[in-house]
């Protein structure tokens, strides 16, 4: 199954310093290193718009175990991925 | 991180327009307890210790050796996105992104989430340019933020009687169109509204126009040229925007005009700018206090 990209397209800069990727990302590492490796436009975004979302039984900072599908508000929920709360 | 500072502060019109918000990693619970007190966040920040959600989800970064940064877990991030669901948790929306430092700010989480428009942020600089056609512009957070995407939002009203054409007008009219242009920031593609189609006196074709109030909006996102070493990282930075526009009447045409202002949208500092070396310090910390393995 492949899933199409959503969102925002990468704008693809320019520029004569090396450590610039495609995304016009600047960092002092070399582009070769895990950090700044990106994936290909098609990456995998997940389920699609109509699709159900896998089921989400985690803990939250309390340490309740929380089920996303039966803590949804009235239309429902915002479920946000990131990379990390601190970094 | 920045982006759940400011999920906390759409979080409560979230809930009122019957919406919960949850963020998910694979941050230990003990580093999301530290970062919710830190920062008073108050939903549900969700950890996906081994990352078997993010993979039920088919959205791990698989770029990323098992070898590859384990202080800080780096091997099991997601892409960064959002997923909207109705009670169901069937997908009703959803917003990813192909670099892993980016995301949405509040203000789109919200309006994309309530299908609503959004609005210029009270706290947030606006220009009101005003000449033949009104024009204010402003931003859709009171600042801008490192690899946050954030809107700029121009308002546009034309003057009762008249019209300014869209694209895909023919050739001999200058459309409305805008041209943006900053240093330090990155410039998305334009949303305008829809056009309605006109049939213009003495021409025997329609031709797509604009009347009254519109609005359009561009993501505007502040990329790390900012923050190249051995310089010092600005409060503010200058976007300069041009509307190009030509009117008519029911009558006449009236000359091409532009417009040019420049908006000063403030730059906010990182909530943690040194994020990595607290994430590890803390899980050192944690661990110390526990004497449990974090990682």
């Amino acid at each position: 199954m492949s899933y199409p990209l959503q969102g925002e397209e990468a704008v693809v800069s320019q520029t004569e310093n090396q450590y610039y990727d495609e995304f016009g990302f600047y960092s002092p590492q070399e582009l070769t290193r895990a950090t700044r490796r990106q994936p290909e436009k098609d990456f995998h975004t997940g389920p699609k718009v109509g699709e159900v979302v896998p089921s989400i039984v985690l803990p939250d900072q309390t340490g309740n175990l929380i089920n996303v599908a039966k803590s949804l508000g009235s239309n429902g929920g915002v479920v946000v991925f990131h990379r990390s709360a601190y970094w | 991180m920045t982006q759940l500072v400011q999920l906390q502060g759409i979080k409560e019109k979230l809930e009122e327009a019957g919406y919960s918000v949850f963020a998910i990693s694979n941050d230990p619970v003990e580093i999301l307890a530290d970062f919710a007190s830190k920062h008073d966040i108050t939903f549900s920040l969700l950890s996906d210790g081994d990352s078997a959600v993010i993979r039920a989800f088919g959205i791990m970064n698989q770029l990323i050796r098992p070898d590859e940064g384990q202080s800080m877990r780096w091997h099991g991030i997601p892409y960064p996105g959002t997923y909207y669901v109705d009670p169901n948790m069937i997908v009703t929306d959803k917003d990813f992104h192909q670099h892993h430092a980016r995301r949405a700010s509040g203000s789109s989480v919200l309006a994309r989430a309530l299908g609503q428009e959004m609005e210029v942020h009270s706290e947030a600089e606006s220009v009101d340019v005003s000449d033949q056609i009104n024009v204010s512009i402003g931003l859709s957070e009171p600042a801008l933020q490192l690899e946050v995407i954030s809107q700029l939002l121009i308002d546009i009203e034309i003057p009762e009687g008249t019209h300014a054409y869209a694209s895909g007008a023919p050739n001999r009219f200058t459309c409305l169109s805008l041209d943006v242009d900053g240093d330090g920031i990155r410039i998305g593609d334009v949303s305008w509204p829809a056009s309605e189609p006109m049939n213009t006196l003495g021409m025997d074709e329609e031709v797509p126009v604009y009347k009254g109030r519109i609005r359009a909006s561009l993501p505007i996102t502040v990329t790390s040229d900012v923050i190249r070493l051995g310089h010092e990282i600005p409060d503010a930075l200058q976007v300069s925007v041009a509307v190009s526009f030509q009117l008519c009447d029911e009558y006449e045409c009236f000359l091409p005009e532009r417009i040019e202002t420049t908006l000063t949208c403030a730059l906010n500092r990182l909530v943690e700018p040194e994020g990595l070396s607290i994430y590890a310090e803390r899980v050192e910390v944690i661990e110390a206090e526990t004497g449990k393995p974090v990682r």
